[in-house]
């Protein structure tokens, strides 16, 4: 199949999805999928036997648009069907989705996705569901969610879309950066879910990390939304996706930035991260993503033991100002070992732990375990990472914590 | 060289469950059959059928819409391939896309005069 049709379906769900609730509204969402879902199915069956026509797209929007007023005619002489909404009389041709603003009306369903009142899960579900076109099975895998939890908050998320949304709009400029900042943080959170190393369905969550770009790269199309804070995140992502490969190694367990196979590291991805966040950097302000990017940059741009350590740490020290999470904490400590040494550090994780509840992170027990070890503690080290195997379920991190367990057994005796 | 016919039956109770990306993949599989099918010169011709239809009965004085047979039973398309007999035809649709879906193909030798 050639390459301009890959994801032809995916994508053009979500266009057209966003083409007709700007056409009919938001209250129709329901009615609306169905009929892209239908299309689609009609056109997959066509396609099984004949060569795609010309203008896919534009084959796939006709019959979608045909269906869903098929669908508003039945349903007008229904008494439930109270949306007062008018059949338009003439029909469409494959030709009008090309110049009908496409853009502009996914643009719009983007910000509808990240509507400040729907909450942040719903936010993500709503996005891989109606901008990514994902099946609930499919946004389980990606989210870890079994598919009763997805059902259940998809169909509350669209209860809120319904009722609240109505024509998806671009928020005005006295709300506009707020809601960009929304927007922002759903795609970073979407990505973060896909680059969550997990064992099975790799593939459903690469393409979340993919289609997350995908997303913020549609933003960048629009001048007002084409933020340095954008450029910064987009930068961010391409550092990690190039990564994708190599975190995982050939024995299927996660493998840490020292041992990682740098061949399998995406070249093209790094540069395309490094002349984003070169446009990034040319503004003076500086987000989270532009610090985030900043830290994968140095780690991407030098060798494992070339990295200034002390760099990395200025940017930690920069980055626990806007966020004072345990996790940015946890890293801090990381990076800090490697510029003050394991006796410092070590000290430096028991004051977080005293005055937060990182403890219960498997993440603090890993780390305590590596200082540890490093300072010769082997059997406490030993026990640190028992602990932190108790607090992940997460089957490749075990994988990683049980290899670790093994090598310290080989250097104690 | 004989010309056999599959029919094709079922599949979409599965289909529509299919997020786009699964309907595009398996679109991708049945095109890639087909093409194998007509690059080795048995493909002859081939259309699906859509889901709404008449069926006529008592020499037409009854007419009733749709095949109302159940889902898994209605033909959804058909295929025509040359083959040296029916068993090399059978072993050609073993292949097919279909039974990714729980879907059935009926294997019929076309008759000639």
């Amino acid at each position: 199949m050639e390459n301009r049709i890959e994801h032809l379906f995916r994508y053009e769900y979500s266009k057209i999805v966003a083409a007709l609730v700007s056409k009919f509204s938001a209250a129709l969402i329901d009615e609306i999928e169905d009929s892209v879902q239908e299309s689609l199915l009609k056109g997959m069956q066509i396609w099984q036997y004949k060569d795609l026509p010309d203008n896919p797209s534009g084959w796939l929007y006709k019959t979608s648009y045909n269906k869903i007023i098929d669908t508003i005619r039945r349903n007008k002489r229904s008494t439930e069907f109270d949306y007062d909404i008018d059949i338009p009389d003439n029909q469409v041709d494959a030709d009008d989705f090309i110049t009908s603003g496409i853009k502009d009306q996914q643009l719009k369903m983007i910000f509808a996705c990240c509507h400040p009142l729907l909450e942040s899960t719903e936010q993500i579900m709503l996005s891989l569901k109606l901008l990514c076109g994902f099946s609930l099975k499919e946004i389980g895998s990606a989210l870890l969610k079994n598919d009763e939890a997805v059902k259940k908050a998809i169909s509350r998320a669209k209860k809120k879309f319904k009722n609240e949304i109505g024509y998806p709009e671009i928020p005005n400029e006295n709300e506009l950066n707020e809601r960009l900042d929304a927007v922002l943080t759903v795609i970073y959170l979407l990505f973060n879910e896909g680059y969550k190393a997990t064992d099975g369905e790799k593939l459903i969550k690469k393409d979340v990390c993919f289609e997350a770009i995908r997303l913020a790269e549609l933003l960048t199309d629009h001048d007002t939304f084409h933020t340095a804070e954008l450029d910064a995140l987009i930068a961010l992502m391409y550092y990690n996706a190039a990564r994708f490969n190599a975190r995982i190694d050939a024995e299927g367990i996660l493998a840490t930035l020292d041992k990682q196979d740098r061949t399998k590291w995406n070249k093209g991805q790094i540069e395309l991260a490094g002349s984003y966040l070169q446009r990034a950097s040319k503004s003076e302000l500086i987000s989270r993503y532009h610090i985030e990017a900043a830290i994968a940059s140095i780690y991407s741009n030098s060798k494992y033991d070339e990295i200034d350590w002390g760099l990395v740490l200025k940017m930690y020290d920069l980055l626990i100002q806007i966020d004072s999470s345990p996790v940015v904490k946890l890293n801090r400590i990381v990076a800090m070992s490697k510029v003050v040494g394991p006796v410092k550090a070590d000290h430096e994780l028991d004051n977080l732990k005293e005055e937060s509840a990182i403890e219960f992170h498997y993440l603090f027990y890993t780390i305590k375990a590596d200082l540890q070890s490093q300072l010769g503690q082997i059997s406490e080290a030993l026990k640190n990472l028992q602990k932190a195997i108790s607090l992940t379920s997460n089957k490749v991190e075990i994988e990683f914590l049980k290899r670790k367990i093994i090598e310290l057994h080989s250097i104690e005796k | 060289m004989a010309k056999y016919m599959y029919l094709f039956r079922g599949g979409d109770a599965r289909r529509v469950q299919e997020s786009p990306e699964q309907m595009q993949a398996h679109m991708e599989l049945w095109k890639k059959w087909m093409g194998d099918l007509a690059s080795s010169g048995k493909l002859v011709d081939g259309l699906p059928l859509g889901k709404e239809g008449k069926q006529l009965k008592d020499k037409g004085k009854v007419v009733h819409d749709g095949p109302y047979a159940e889902g898994k039973e209605i033909v959804g398309g058909y295929l025509i391939v040359n083959s040296e007999s029916l068993d090399e035809a059978a072993e050609l649709a073993k292949e097919c896309p279909i039974f990714e879906h729980d879907g059935e193909v009926e294997v019929r030798e076309i008759l000639n005069m």
